[in-house]
């Protein structure tokens, strides 16, 4: 039997180093936060619900794709990306509706925090389906830079750009590589890739040009 | 000029000359070196390597050729966010910790924080003018101090690492920050316009100057280029970031400035954006925004237009 070259990957039962293989950027680990001092013992001061508002927030908005998959509450999905603010607030919940509850102080609390969770699970079905926390990526070479043989990739939306600086460099062997949205800004690599998909995508992809050197100084 | 405006062109111009103390420390055998300086809250610590660096390299020669960075409380300094940014977010909660303390009340413990991601044409009111109480009772310690680092373990996955080298190899520390601060202005252009054109169409002479402008706060060099590039009428959308004291998260997320025909106010983003801080059951949303150093709670019900305007259009 001949061997094909440019074969299609396989399925991962071999494959060791997927991300060599398959279309999806595997993940990096997340930087572990780095708080001054004073900042966490003033946090460790708040009282527990507090604390827990806080930690919600924060997970939340980590993994909120996470956050949104661990609850019981089935969620209508329709996967629209995270959708501008304006926008996004037709659907269930109007704001305006949730502004007027914050003025109605009559509903005991727990009403007001399934009103709440209800509100919240509303706000992340439309921001993130829970089926794709994936974005899709497509790479574009600038100049001479190598091309790379797939184009087209998946990657999760908690993911930073570092998590991509690093796997094309490793896939095309550069020393470096500088990345392009919309070819003219270059992101920091600490971005969120989610947030960059939601504010720079081009239909369904977020397109990276890259490139070995400076291309848009 | 009508009252209100000339209130308005009052805060403008305190956003703009809003000045931060830093003391930046240097670990040195006998006893630490100290450099003291200002800083303007919309400017960056990158640009002020150089001159901290001539004054600690007389104690260390070795400075010199070395990449430096600043760290608070072990925290690496992100250089390419706005000084009062990161002064807002990395200090400026234990300072009101210790006043809330000795008032014996604990209002607002934690705070986040939302910055215009136009950072170097944003500017900022200093913390002490826009605290009316702080002045009956002094802060317990306005100077920032951080210490400066140069060893061999630059911390790369904090810190964007500066690439280049002038000919006498000592580190290039303005033409890298020029290179990383276009790019977020570039963003943020692209954010209000809908694309980065006006930006990316500035002549050199125009891109020089803006960036002039920026690196000796010279406010007429910066609006004169401004105005290119932030638009007349209508903003596309809003380039907001919200920063959480005490995490590394961002918040940065599309927003529009008007929804159907109302316009959308600073509350609406924060109770769709952070609905467990600013939306509570027990109507205990104890954290309060800053943005440019000013406590925001009052601008809640203010459209975001309307404030990144005043931030923005100096």
């Amino acid at each position: 039997m001949s061997t094909i070259i440019h074969s299609e990957p396989d399925d991962d039962s071999s494959s060791e180093s997927s991300s060599d293989r398959s279309n999806f950027i595997e993940d990096e680990k997340p930087a572990v936060a780095k708080i001054p001092l004073s900042t966490s013992v003033i946090l460790d001061r708040l009282s527990y619900s507090k604390k827990q508002q806080l930690d919600r927030t924060i997970n939340s908005i980590r993994h909120d794709t996470v956050a949104s998959s661990e609850s019981p509450v089935t969620l209508s999905r329709s996967f629209s990306g995270r959708k501008p603010i304006s926008v996004r607030t037709e659907e269930s919940l109007p704001q305006e509706s949730s502004l007027t509850l914050t003025s109605t102080s009559t509903s005991t609390s727990t009403d007001r925090r399934t009103q709440i969770l209800q509100q919240f699970h509303t706000r992340q079905s439309s921001n993130v389906s829970s089926e794709t926390p994936k974005i899709t990526v497509r790479f574009v070479p600038i100049g001479s830079t190598p091309i790379i043989d797939k184009k087209v990739f998946t990657i999760n939306r908690h993911q930073s750009v570092a998590t991509l600086t690093k796997f094309l460099t490793k896939k095309l062997r550069l020393n470096s590589v500088h990345l392009y949205i919309q070819s003219s800004f270059s992101p920091t690599p600490d971005e969120n890739l989610g947030d960059l998909f939601d504010s720079f995508r081009t239909g369904e992809e977020l397109i990276i040009s890259y490139c070995n050197t400076i291309a848009f100084g | 000029m009508t009252d209100s405006e000339s209130v308005i062109y009052d805060v403008k111009e305190k956003l703009w000359n809003g000045l931060i103390k830093i003391c930046i420390k240097l670990k040195d055998d006998n006893d630490d070196k100290e450099f003291l300086l200002t800083i303007h809250r919309n400017s960056y610590f990158s640009l002020y390597f150089e001159t901290i660096i001539a004054y600690f390299r007389l104690f260390q020669p070795a400075i010199y050729e070395k990449p430096v960075w600043l760290e608070y409380e072990g925290v690496p300094i992100k250089w390419n966010l706005p000084v009062g940014l990161l002064y807002d977010f990395l200090y400026f909660p234990c300072i009101v910790a210790s006043k809330s303390q000795s008032q014996s009340q604990s209002q607002s413990q934690s705070q986040s924080q939302s910055q215009s991601q136009s950072q170097s044409q944003s500017q900022s009111q200093s913390q002490s003018q826009s605290q009316s109480q702080s002045q009956s009772q002094p802060l317990p310690n306005n100077t920032w101090t951080l210490y400066l680092k140069y060893d061999e373990n630059y911390p790369t996955t904090d810190l964007l690492p500066f690439v280049y080298k002038k000919q006498d190899r000592s580190i290039d520390y303005k033409r890298f920050s020029r290179e990383v601060i276009v790019n977020q202005l570039k963003q943020s252009c692209y954010v209000l316009n809908g694309s980065a054109k006006p930006i990316m169409d500035l002549s050199e002479i125009d891109l020089n100057q803006l960036w002039n402008g920026i690196e000796t706060h010279n406010l007429m060099m910066v609006n004169s280029i401004n105005g290119k590039i932030i638009p007349k009428y209508e903003y596309s959308k809003i380039p907001v970031r919200i920063l959480i004291s005490g995490s590394s998260t961002i918040v940065q997320s599309p927003v529009f400035p008007n929804k159907d025909t109302t316009k959308v106010t600073l509350k609406n983003i924060l109770v769709e954006q952070l609905p467990y801080l600013f939306d509570n059951p027990d109507s205990s949303n104890f954290a309060t925004p800053y943005i440019q150093g000013i406590a925001a709670k009052s601008l809640y019900d203010v459209s975001i237009q309307e404030i990144i305007s005043c931030i923005l259009q100096l």
